[in-house]
């Protein structure tokens, strides 16, 4: 506790004109301080004259300026000095600290760094969200497509196009059966990538991406329905434009951390790689209920969705390749009992799909191309 | 008569800096990088408050609006030389521009670079209410950097403890605390046969003798320098750096560079420990003579990185 009753000091006065130090002893009045330097002369520092540099850290000496610069400098080793100048000037005090009120603002400040962080973080989970699925929406599709376009042809550039013409429209045709339907605002472009990997994949602005590896383990083209629909609603509900406008805000933040714009700009372009790219669990679901949702409106048997997730949910084990697919579309137990529950109940006339035509053989008349069968 | 004996000590702690990273890092995040500024500045008044010399402690007048202007010019110097350099390249060829933008940065932009920071942090600090100056010119400092470094290049690096020592000299001896100079008189003969040493051990050692190098050329350049009557003297050893380098590269290793604020703190207080300045240095006779000073030569520092300067204490 401080003796309130104290009113003598010693301290240190440096007046501002030379580098010496002054011993000097000063008196708390009602007014102001009244300094006695070793020879005798006095300075009256007026209470609202001088401000406070130093003295609110633990153990620090109590430094106080008066006058424009260069100022005079009064330092008093014991920090107590403040709490006793607190006292005697209640009108002037409220910019000085002492080392309590310091404390006592640094705890404030901590709460109130950790309510910030709070903020922040929920603004990233829920607010960036909703910013994305606003901004995706008033996106123009053209810039959509060329988007897609840039993605497809990264990712494809290596590989070839599987190039057989009554393929390619089968394909076609089962993805514009189901866009009439729908009624979306894009025109679907579908692609058969000639490679063995077990994999699928839709590019904003219509483009759908289906590898060999992939069709050729549909054992009916209603399955192949499935896995397009399900494609074709990521497109439809911009999940992958979203994805990428939700990365932005992070992306930006760390680059002006780091204090570099260049990067910025570049990881900005590369997150159109899809390597990167991460839909939600919430819009894998959605895009489920949707595209059985169409495939019902289009008359086609949504089963074959069911039956192909149910199958790959059975071979998932000892089928390396087919990670890709797998990895980004978990046949989980709980997807396929939610799809299981959709299409329980709807019983309708299905129009089976190519009118019947020999899906097995069709099915690897891509393969046939490249490799001709030596039997 | 005993000599007076003059010691700094350093009295920050790892876990005050640390807080003051963490509000800054906070800060800068939310403003997208524009409070570096005045983190900087916040950084730099606390170390340069925390640092005390006999009895008395430093202080730091900078702002961070100071250090954002300096910066800005520097950005506008800086694209002003790139722009000439494309015009040179269009009107007299390739090589030309190249060359020319090579020299503007290397022989012009560094060396006011290094003047400039130095002028404006030392105008920005005080002691015992007397501010400290450097009291000479870029222009000045160019043929010494220039000469320098070709010399430097043509002797294939034998030259380079003497460059050394001229850059010292010049920021040593241009800088005055209040209406007095520092002086430096180290010469590059006394440091040229470590250096030799010091390059042929390298492989040899694994590069560890380099730690003993550096503590010698530390103490050497401390013991030429002087204020008034008065010599400062270094006890810095090659054993005790390198414990420091490790402990310091343990405590961020194991910490995943939490510790940067105890490492901080813990180099000054290394460096601080091992000052002293004896001899009279009449600081009574000292008088105030501040110097005015822009922060573009910082903000060029910053932008190419140069920072012959900060390695020592205070970089005097």
């Amino acid at each position: 506790m401080t003796d309130t009753r104290r009113l003598l000091w010693n301290g240190w006065y440096y007046d501002g004109q030379t580098a010496r130090r002054h011993s000097v002893e000063v008196e708390v009045g009602s007014t102001g301080l009244a300094l006695t330097l070793e020879d005798g002369s006095m300075r009256r520092w007026m209470y609202h004259e001088f401000r406070q540099v130093q003295g609110s850290r633990p153990g620090e000496p109590v430094r106080l300026e008066r006058g424009p610069d260069p100022p005079e400098i009064l330092v008093v080793e014991d920090q107590s000095f403040l709490e006793r100048l607190k006292e005697n000037a209640p009108g002037a005090a409220r910019s000085w600290v002492t080392p309590a009120e310091r404390r006592k603002r640094q705890r404030w400040l901590l709460a109130a760094g950790l309510l910030g962080l709070g903020a922040v973080g929920a603004g990233y989970t829920w607010g960036i969200p909703i910013l994305a699925a606003r901004v995706a929406a008033k996106i123009p599709p053209e810039w959509e497509v060329r988007l897609g376009e840039s993605l497809v042809e990264s990712v494809t550039s290596q590989e070839r196009i599987c190039s057989d013409p009554e393929l390619q429209q089968a394909v076609q045709g089962v993805v514009e059966r189901m866009s009439r339907e729908a009624g979306s605002r894009y025109s679907f472009q579908a692609t058969v990538v000639d490679a063995s990997m077990v994999n699928a994949f839709a590019a904003p602005g219509g483009f759908i991406v289906i590898y060999r590896g992939l069709l050729e383990i549909t054992e009916s083209p209603e399955e192949l329905a499935g896995v397009l629909a399900h494609e074709m609603q990521h497109v439809i509900q911009q999940h992958g434009i979203r994805a990428i406008l939700r990365e932005v805000p992070l992306r930006l933040v760390v680059a002006a951390v780091v204090g570099d714009l260049g990067t910025a700009g570049q990881m900005l372009t590369t997150a159109s790689s899809l390597g990167s790219l991460r839909y939600r669990r919430a819009d894998e679901a959605s895009a489920d209920r949707a595209g059985v949702l169409m495939l019902q409106k289009a008359g086609i048997d949504p089963n074959g969705m069911l039956v192909f997730f149910r199958r790959l949910a059975q071979q998932e084990r000892g089928l390396p390749e087919w990670v890709g697919y797998l990895s980004t579309h978990p046949p989980t137990r709980d997807r396929i009992r939610k799809l299981e529950a959709l299409i329980a109940g709807v019983e309708k006339d299905w129009q089976p799909l190519l009118g019947g035509r020999d899906w097995d053989r069709l099915k690897r008349s891509c393969a046939t191309l490249v490799t001709p069968e030596v039997s | 008569m005993n000599t007076p004996i003059r010691k700094p000590a350093f009295h920050g702690t790892g876990g005050e800096l640390f807080l003051i990273h963490l509000v800054n890092a906070l800060l800068i995040v939310i403003t997208l990088g524009i409070y570096w500024f005045w983190a900087k500045t916040k950084v730099r008044a606390y170390l340069y408050g925390q640092t005390e010399f006999d009895g008395d402690r430093f202080a730091y007048h900078g702002t961070g609006g100071e250090l954002l202007r300096g910066w800005l010019k520097a950005v506008g110097l800086v694209f002003a030389v790139l722009v000439a350099g494309v015009l040179i390249q269009l009107l007299l060829g390739e090589i030309v521009g190249a060359l020319f933008i090579y020299a503007a940065l290397g022989f012009v932009v560094a060396p006011m670079a290094i003047v400039g920071a130095r002028r404006y942090r030392l105008s920005r600090t005080s002691w015992r209410g007397v501010r400290f100056s450097f009291r000479a010119s870029w222009k000045e400092f160019i043929p010494i950097f220039v000469l320098g470094v070709l010399l430097t290049v043509v002797t294939l690096g034998l030259y380079y403890p003497f460059f050394h020592v001229q850059v010292r000299r010049f920021l040593v001896d241009h800088s005055y605390f209040g209406n007095r100079p520092f002086s430096f008189d180290g010469d590059g003969r006394d440091i040229f046969g470590r250096h030799l040493l010091a390059l042929l051990l390298f492989v040899p050692t694994l590069g560890f003798y380099w730690f003993w190098y550096t503590a010698f050329r530390n103490r050497y350049y401390w013991s030429h320098t002087s204020f008034g009557g008065a010599r400062f003297d270094s006890t810095v050893t090659g054993g005790a750096l390198l414990g420091l380098f490790l402990t310091n590269a343990l405590l961020l290793l194991v910490t995943l560079g939490i510790a940067f604020p105890w490492v901080q703190v813990r180099t000054i207080r290394f460096h601080a420990d091992r000052l002293v300045l004896a001899g009279p240095a009449e600081l009574e006779e000292v008088r105030q003579e501040a110097l005015a000073a822009t922060a573009t030569g910082e903000g060029l520092a910053d932008l190419m990185d140069v920072d012959l300067v900060g390695a020592d204490f205070f970089g005097l």
